[in-house]
């Protein structure tokens, strides 16, 4: 019976999301053109662009992942809750100026800034690979949260895997038809549920079973005293290790191409700014207090096979199955949503910079949203495939895609404030430091506790900033 | 270099160098790495990036008041 409960109300959660998504297509989408597909013709007001922004940004990673890591490990989990804030502050003052040089110039992906930046098809092409290709193991990766996420949440009565599979599918029409639109509208609904989930579920199971913070965290402490600081000379438990690796994420944040297109879509510069400084409130509101729920069944003495179940477990634990059933919709919600703006994004990277950015100049409007469509088939189809077969290589992908993603900060983001900042440094300056952000990743994993990703800066910023100097030619 | 560009030039500098001080303040919270201080019953660590991440969207707030609505 708890199982048909529970089941019944994620279910109801994802044909209304179906519905939502569709009927934004056949309602809003008049006239199908390359920069509605893309980016919603430049049209989202305040509402809806924080939450589609806020419902891209949090995966499911903010219902497994971060009350694992602070059942697992205790403090190193405050790496997210810094890097969260440190990126909405250096977002509120250069993604506007962003956003105003995407909309004087017809810019709709990431690559093609760095097109009319650098003038440089070459850094266009490898930045929208960069973004394709680390983007895969996270597309794969939402579909194995819903699954997790279902597998809890549904008593186990449910063949998980295909209906998360199903479900990542019924996500994929929807962006198939409307595109940025159809993602932006259902977002507004997802992105919704999942802070209504975090906040909700937090808080509720830290006051039930504790009465408030300092109850929860004497629990910990009595369980697992080293929980509560950073207790290690090197390591993930280090304070090297935490402060790198808080400062890395936070300058990588917003150089991930699908949070670049969802800076694209805001109706003016205001409504962008207003919306990360909700997007701040919604991380302070949210992830903090989904990630405390793995103290909570720390604090209970819960053992727990896999530490990222320790937020549904403990639901399910002490609630029962109705609430149960609305935060494993709300942990699906926060999948499907990252998934629905990453395939899009994945899809306008393939069609608009390599399709029609490299390969056929000429191609009309028409054509590259047909691409674009065939490129959401194409990685939604690559998606479950990996969901399936999970081959093991893939984590390495994903272990080093921020540090490889990071890397292309000095020419987003610097390259937009300075001018003298020029294709040579930073393509030396990138290829540097995906070198060192590789060896740091896999051959000498976080060296001396720190962070692959400021490894790769180290070497990256310096040499871009340099090379550029020499080779900036005025103008 | 106008009047306009070199107000321009200097805003960014400005930007720039109140960036990097925001980051090395993010930087240096886990600093604070005493376990046996408690505040409100909360080890410091928790306790200080706590307020420090509760601070951020409230002087956001602000900001924004200051340079969208204000005006």
């Amino acid at each position: 019976m708890e199982a048909v409960i529970a089941s019944s109300i994620i279910l109801a959660v994802l044909v209304v999301m179906f519905v939502i998504g569709v009927l934004a297509y056949r309602l809003r989408v008049k006239v199908l053109r390359l920069d509605t597909y893309m980016v919603a013709g430049r049209a989202l007001g305040f509402l809806v662009t924080f939450l589609n922004m806020a419902a891209v940004i949090y995966s499911g990673f903010a219902f497994l992942g971060a009350s694992g890591w602070a059942y697992a490990f205790g403090a190193p989990v405050l790496y997210i809750w810094i890097y969260g804030a440190l990126a909405y502050t250096l977002a509120f003052f250069f993604a506007p100026r962003i956003w105003e040089v995407a909309r004087g110039r017809g810019l709709l992906t990431q690559p093609d800034f760095f097109m009319w930046r650098y003038g440089s098809r070459l850094l266009m092409v490898l930045t929208a690979l960069v973004g394709i290709v680390f983007n895969i193991p996270y597309g794969q990766l939402q579909i194995l949260t819903t699954k997790y996420v279902l597998d809890l949440a549904t008593y186990g009565a449910l063949p998980t895997l295909h209906v998360a599979v199903l479900s990542f599918v019924l996500t994929m029409v929807y962006v198939f038809l409307g595109g940025m639109v159809s993602v932006a509208v259902t977002n507004v609904f997802l992105g919704s549920i999942m802070l209504a989930g975090m906040l909700g579920g937090g808080i509720s199971l830290i006051v039930y079973h504790f009465g408030g913070l300092p109850g929860l965290f004497k629990a910990v402490e009595a369980v697992k005293p080293q929980h509560a600081y950073l207790w290690a000379a090197v390591g993930r438990n280090s304070v090297q290790w935490v402060i790198t690796a808080a400062v890395g994420c936070g300058l990588g944040f917003w150089v991930w191409p699908q949070l670049a297109q969802m800076v694209f879509p805001a109706r003016d510069a205001k409504v962008l700014r207003r919306s990360i400084v909700m997007t701040s409130w919604y991380h302070v509101l949210g992830i903090i207090w989904a990630s405390l729920t793995g103290l909570v069944a720390l604090g209970l003495g819960m053992k727990l096979a896999v530490a990222d179940h320790a937020f549904l477990a403990l639901t399910r634990d002490t609630f029962g199955p109705v609430v149960l059933g609305f935060i494993g919709a709300a942990g699906m919600s926060a999948a499907l949503s990252t998934a629905a703006g990453i395939i899009l994004t994945q899809a306008s990277l393939l069609s608009r910079n390599i399709y029609q950015g490299w390969l056929r100049p000429t191609a009309s409007e028409r054509e590259v949203i047909l691409v674009s469509r065939l490129g959401i088939v194409v990685f939604t189809l690559i998606s479950v495939v990996l969901a399936y077969t999970a081959p093991a290589y893939l984590v390495y992908l994903l272990l080093v895609g921020y540090t490889g993603i990071t890397q292309m900060f000095p020419g987003w983001v610097l390259g937009s404030i300075w001018r003298w900042i020029t294709k040579e440094g930073v393509l030396a300056g990138l290829v540097a430091g995906l070198v060192v952000g590789i060896l740091t990743c896999f051959v000498w994993p976080d060296y001396l506790g720190i962070h692959s990703i400021i490894w790769g800066l180290l070497f990256n910023l310096p040499i871009t900033l340099v090379v550029s100097k020499l080779t900036y030619k005025g103008g | 270099m106008g009047v306009a560009e070199r107000k321009r030039s200097i805003e960014r500098k400005f930007m720039a160098i109140v960036a990097l001080i925001w980051v090395m303040l993010s930087a240096v919270l886990p600093l604070v790495n005493r376990p046996d201080v408690h505040v409100f019953g909360i080890p410091l660590l928790w306790f200080w990036v706590m307020l420090w991440v509760f601070v951020v969207p409230v002087v956001l707030s602000v900001a924004y008041y200051v340079l969208e609505v204000a005006p």
